[in-house]
């Protein structure tokens, strides 16, 4: 157990040591593990030799709106799934997870072609657009919407609400933490997301953090220090969030698996 | 008195069933508004790309769109193709030697954790980190890690007195290189789900064993895996699908030439001709194939989860 940690550990040690060594020292044999004047020159040139602030603002942007919107529509057709009935509601739904057997390259071209016909290649609009529509989280939110009891909605309704204000004003905060554990595993799927950003946004002012990595450490000649500094910086949200709201990661992940 | 009652029995009744239309109507109305927006977006972003991309597989699509059909040519063109039996071969070897493999640790782990041991808390954070680093991130780390030259790993081979190898760069090991970082980063989210399958399985059937005296291997081979093979079931599934679709690591560990020899990947062929060189038409055939590649696997899934859930 202790190694496994350890075997965890070691690559963000790594990144952290080695973002702290100057150049020569990275690639000095016999290799140093240790930097031996530790220094935050790497992190200065990162920052302003190549525009990793603007990648950390679109990463950010990216994020921040695709799960706003991913979550406002997937929790409204969850309401409708689950506390609704309809005809064809069953059928409509079996048909939308069906999509979960997709493999994500099958839509990639026409996707892509869409966004391009739109004119929002290499825009805020374009990167985010498809991404708001996510069975999984519909799916999950559900599951969540199903544990809740049906008299509420029922007394609200011989009140007179409508069930748009009975999603929102009663349903919604019920399911909290559903909705917090759900946002918190999506944001980092689109935090970390490769594929997309990188096909979409090509210009150097509109990259995301992961294509900004990529495209540095395919340019000759970059140094490791700046490299590793990228890399930590890249992933520190993540971890700060992480040791923050741990239980709420945790939840989101088992409760995909569990019920899934 | 029997005349009186369906009277009052009726009346109410009566009022109900309008009642009850008109919140049926409401709710007919508005179940459609609220799921609306998800459905229209499926379709327009997913169902129908998905039909194009079954169409645009039979043609041949240039860059400024106009098509013209090829019939099979794209799919007799990609089974004669070395490089899609490079890409298969090499997405075959990652599932064959990662989902095992990872699954068996992750397991191992995942009981680990969930024993009563000093510093749980701490083990539990540290085996998580994985799972929330950004693959980008992880490739580069690795990448350096792995280096032939200064790179850690042959540091501590030679520390114990091992001649170094060329990780990245000897097509003879670059396939387990690509499997170590493929289990390391995909370890995490398993021991999640795992852990809480094993959290879910009673106390009770334990402390029945420990008064039948019986081991840990038998307790593990008798109660545990038994109860955990609809979980361990859907995580085989799961990552099957995910390293099926490898594709980060490989793009970001290797410049170009590289790829194209040694450790490419179906999905990395994909990309390669939907959007660097250009060949949609190409592109959308491996899409498809990779499709009934997902599917078939998803419908042995439902076949075997139910024969699973039955027993």
């Amino acid at each position: 157990m202790t190694l496994a940690s350890l075997i965890s550990l070691v690559p963000f040690i790594w990144m952290l040591l080695t973002s702290l060594k100057t150049q020569p020292e990275s690639i000095q044999i016999p290799m140093a593990i240790l930097p031996a004047h530790p220094s935050m020159q790497a992190y200065h040139r990162i920052l302003t030799e190549i525009p990793f602030t603007t990648f950390y603002i679109n990463s950010f942007l990216y994020t921040f709106f695709t799960v706003t919107l991913q979550m406002l529509i997937a929790a409204m057709a969850a309401y409708g799934f689950s506390r609704l009935t309809f005809r064809g509601r069953d059928t409509v739904f079996m048909l939308c997870v069906s999509i979960l057997m997709v493999p994500a390259q099958s839509f990639l071209i026409p996707q892509f072609l869409i966004v391009q016909k739109l004119g929002l290649v290499n825009t805020l609009s374009g990167l985010i657009l498809p991404g708001i529509f996510s069975i999984y989280a519909t799916f999950l939110l559900r599951q969540f919407f199903l544990g809740v009891p049906r008299e509420l909605e029922e007394a609200a309704l011989l009140d007179g609400y409508n069930h748009f204000t009975i999603f929102w004003r009663i349903l919604l905060p019920l399911i909290r933490p559903g909705l917090i554990a759900c946002t918190i595993i999506n944001g980092l799927w689109a935090w970390n997301n490769l594929m997309w950003p990188l096909i979409v946004n090509t210009s150097v002012n509109k990259l995301t953090l992961p294509v900004g990595l990529a495209s540095l450490a395919s340019r000759a000649g970059v140094p490791y220090p700046m490299l590793m500094a990228g890399a930590l910086m890249a992933v520190l949200p993540m971890l700060i969030l992480f040791i923050f709201f741990q239980r709420y990661f945790i939840q989101g992940i088992a409760s995909a698996g569990v019920k899934g | 008195m029997e005349n009186i009652s369906p009277v009052t029995v009726n009346l109410p009744a009566v009022k109900t069933v309008k009642n009850v239309s008109s919140l049926e109507r409401a709710e007919r109305f508005w179940g459609w508004i609220m799921i609306a927006p998800l459905v229209i977006g499926l379709l327009v972003f997913y169902f129908i790309p998905f039909l194009q991309t079954l169409f645009y597989s039979f043609t041949d699509l240039n860059q400024f769109m106009n098509w013209t059909e090829v019939s099979l040519d794209n799919y007799r063109d990609l089974f004669s193709d070395d490089d899609f039996y490079t890409a298969a071969f090499n997405t075959l070897f990652y599932v064959v030697v990662c989902v095992p493999v990872s699954l068996a640790l992750s397991l191992l782990l995942a009981i680990g954790l969930n024993q009563p041991i000093r510093g749980k808390t701490l083990f539990r954070t540290l085996l998580f980190l994985p799972a929330i680093t950004m693959p980008a991130a992880v490739a580069m780390v690795w990448q350096w890690l792995f280096n032939g030259d200064f790179g850690l790993v042959n540091h501590l081979l030679g520390f114990i007195g091992l001649p170094s190898v060329d990780w990245l760069s000897d097509p003879k090991v670059v396939h387990l290189s690509v499997s170590i970082i493929i289990i390391w980063s995909s370890l995490a989210l398993k021991i999640i789900i795992l852990l809480a399958g094993l959290q879910n399985i009673p106390r009770q059937v334990y402390e029945a064993a420990d008064i039948d005296g019986i081991g840990t291997l038998r307790r593990f081979f008798f109660i545990t895996l038994p109860l955990m093979l609809p979980t361990l079931f859907f995580v085989s599934i799961m990552s099957f699908i995910e390293v099926l679709q490898i594709f980060d690591v490989i793009f970001l560990m290797f410049d170009r030439s590289m790829i194209e020899s040694d450790a490419m990947t179906v999905t990395f062929l994909f990309y390669k001709y939907a959007f660097y060189l250009q060949e949609k038409g190409y592109a959308s055939a491996i899409a498809v194939v990779l499709f009934v590649v997902t599917l078939v696997i998803s419908l042995v899934q439902m076949f075997i989860g139910k024969k699973i859930k039955v027993t």
